[in-house]
């Protein structure tokens, strides 16, 4: 099978290239020494591992950065984008399928590719940048021998061990919530014991007033009226205490919550806002609008003129068919200046329009990318505007739910506080009563006066008491968990059943992860095995990872012809080299067995000939069996532009 | 299903996902906790 790769400024290559390279066999790329062989592998690397949602995990940007496949802000100048252009392009054709993956100078993704998968970047390609390289030679944050993130990044344990990342946040959470459910309750505790004291006390103070009024003498009618104004007061102060308390409880059931929910909405509302003010749907239409006439003319004038082109050949073609076998003749052609026409200016103008043609047919070529390519963006800008004026509107829904549901409770709170303002209105009032009694009993006994005042003095204060007490209960009677907001003891309960679930959710992701690296692992070995043992590498045995997910590799000492324990670290760089290719290949039979592509770039050359013959061999037979496309790049000092040479077994 | 299976259904496929990114963990699982806690709280 065939692919047709095409790019346009990408790297060091600037304008439109096109390439064949062909399954089965070894695909060669030659160019002199910085001539482009490299551009090539970015651009297809780039194809087959860009997500289609444009962007790289935090672990594969880095990778992203170093192969060259995505621009490093850091190093702008050496970018996937020529110097010269604004922006890269590239296609492949396979099997009827064409991807598009097309990038701004600044970063900004144009067209993404369908099919592409990140973990390419880490099994498809080696290059002396590549992670697997970089680590042997002690260039990473790993330990050389350290190939747990190799077995965690590409199987399932990634995903595994980020839900397990998550759940311990939310037991975290829990706990926490936990300790000031628990501190919550002991307070309650100890206010409710301090209820039940002041209550007992205003008994006793009622009590000694009982006792007390029986010592005046002709005034107990007012004594009496002044006792249960008195009485009123403190039973309002208690009151209050308690309506406040109850508004704490409101505010925290029913409007914290929804109040959060709108601030929350808020913010996401603001986001898509921004994000829908950043699309370039006008100014895309704009150009379209613009530009697209001015293209299909310029399509529809390249096509005219390759037509004339065309009509100029076929009459050139015919003239050599009647030229041929007749050296030296001369023919009568009414297209020359003088009449007549030998056959080696035939073949000259015959190379001079085919020429012609194909810049023509390059030319029609990239008007129509350059036309497709706004289609297409203004296409994704439309669908990116449509998804976010959804996304607009149940934003818009949620907050206006939020608002309906915080208008009961702020209602329910303006008539506790009407209450509130209503009690102390009485309150003044009676109190007012109050001095105006005392002032009149005090006239007839002004000893047990005093006591009696005082004593209702320390009932009042006592019920003042009380009221606070009862507003603490009340403002701490609901705690929230959750997103709920619940009475202690139920919170309590349901964030004790809620830690065993996340508890138990935990240990069987952690587990699952553990599981998914120790088969990857396994399987990762067994084409190790393989490998080795194609390759003809008899320098090397039992290379494997070890259950830690360590690099294990026993080396041939020639001198006593026995076989060693290796630490990679101390392996000659050539070593390194081999030991890298042979886990970028088990890596790919393990990982991405499915994609039909493996580059190495300039890699071959850093092995000794008897090795370079061994690889060849293996991988051409390896492009042949499984339909691969194996491609590698080779330094031609003499070739101007790259071009592949596509090499059968 | 019990809420257990069901809970660790949904944690395979999230982990089973090619680019798996912290929203659909607080969409998927994390939304069926609260929603759990709700029941409970009943």
């Amino acid at each position: 099978m065939k692919a047709r790769l095409r790019i346009r400024d990408v790297g060091g290559l600037a304008g439109p290239n096109s390439y064949v390279l062909e399954s089965g066999k070894l695909n060669v790329v030659e160019s002199s020494n910085a001539g482009g062989k490299t551009s090539i592998v970015r651009a297809l690397t780039s194809i087959l591992s860009m997500s289609r949602t444009g962007d790289f995990d935090e672990s594969t940007l880095s990778e992203a950065f170093r192969l060259g496949i995505k621009t490093d802000p850091r190093n702008p100048r050496e970018g996937f984008v020529n110097v010269h252009a604004e922006e890269a392009e590239v296609e492949l054709d396979l099997n009827d399928n064409r991807e598009r993956y097309s990038v701004s100078k600044n970063g900004e993704f144009i067209v993404f590719p369908d099919n592409g998968d990140q973990r390419f970047l880490f099994t498809g390609i080696l290059s002396n940048d590549s992670r697997v390289i970089r680590q042997l030679h002690g260039l990473e944050e790993y330990e050389p021998d350290d190939f747990k993130w190799a077995v965690t990044l590409l199987s399932s344990a990634k995903g595994y061990d980020l839900v397990s990342e998550k759940l311990k946040n939310e037991r975290e959470d829990l706990e926490e919530k936990r300790f000031i459910i628990k501190q919550t309750i002991q307070q309650i505790e100890h206010l409710s014991k301090e209820k039940h004291q002041l209550e007992n006390k205003l008994n006793q103070l009622d009590e000694k007033l009982s006792e007390l009024r029986p010592r005046f003498s002709g005034i107990e009618p007012l004594l009496e009226k002044r006792s249960n104004i008195s009485k009123d007061i403190d039973g309002l102060t208690v009151k209050i205490g308690d309506k406040r308390g109850e508004i704490g409880r409101i505010t925290k059931e029913r409007l914290d919550i929804p109040k959060r929910r709108i601030r929350e909405a808020e913010e996401r509302k603001k986001t898509i806002l921004e994000e829908l003010a950043n699309l370039r749907i006008d100014e895309l239409e704009n150009t379209k609008s613009l530009e697209g006439p001015e293209f299909e003319r310029e399509i529809n004038r390249k096509r005219a003129e390759r037509s004339d082109v065309d009509g100029l050949l076929n009459l050139f073609v015919t003239a050599e068919l009647s030229l041929e076998g007749k050296h030296g003749t001369q023919l009568i052609c009414p297209l020359c200046n003088n009449g007549k026409l030998d056959r080696d200016r035939v073949k000259d103008e015959i190379a001079k329009l085919r020429n012609q043609k194909q810049e023509l047919n390059e030319k029609i070529l990239s008007v129509t990318q350059l036309k497709f390519g706004i289609e297409r963006q203004l296409e994704e800008e439309k669908k990116k505007a449509e998804r976010l004026e959804e996304e607009l509107l149940s934003t818009e829904a949620d907050i206006s739910n939020a608002l309906e549901s915080i208008r009961d409770p702020e209602r329910a709170i303006r008539s506790v506080e009407s209450t509130i303002h209503g009690y102390e209105q009485s309150i003044r009032e009676k109190k007012s009563l109050l001095a105006e009694l005392t002032k009149k009993i005090s006239k007839s006994d002004e000893q047990v006066n005093e006591e009696y005042t005082e004593t209702e003095t320390e009932r009042s204060d006592t019920s003042l008491e009380l009221g606070k007490s009862l507003q603490q209960i009340g403002q701490l009677s609901s705690v929230e968990i959750l997103g709920l907001a619940l009475e202690p003891h139920k919170a309590d309960m349901v964030c004790r059943e809620m830690l065993e679930v996340v508890s138990d959710l935990l240990s069987y992701a952690e587990n699952r992860a553990e599981q998914e690296r120790q088969e990857a692992s396994r399987r990762f070995n067994t084409n190790i095995q393989t490998l080795m043992k194609n390759l003809g590498f008899t320098d090397f045995r039992n290379v494997q990872l070890n259950k830690d997910y360590r690099l294990y590799a026993e080396r041939l000492n020639p001198e006593t012809g026995d076989y060693v324990y290796q630490q990679p670290k101390t392996l000659s760089t050539s070593e390194k080299v081999a030991v890298a290719l042979v886990l970028q290949l088990a890596l790919k039979e393990t990982y991405m067995s499915h994609v039909p592509f493996f580059i190495l770039d300039d890699i071959i050359e850093d092995f000794d000939e008897d090795r370079i013959k061994r690889v060849i061999d293996y991988l051409a037979k390896k492009a042949q069996q499984e339909d691969l496309f194996i491609v590698i790049t080779k330094l031609v000092e003499e070739l101007g532009l790259p071009r592949i040479r596509c090499i059968p077994p | 299903m019990s809420t257990k299976e069901r809970l660790r259904k949904i944690v395979d496929s999230l982990a089973a996902k090619r680019k798996l990114e912290s929203k659909d963990i607080e969409t998927k699982l994390v939304q069926e906790l609260r929603n759990m806690a709700k029941e409970l709280s009943k």
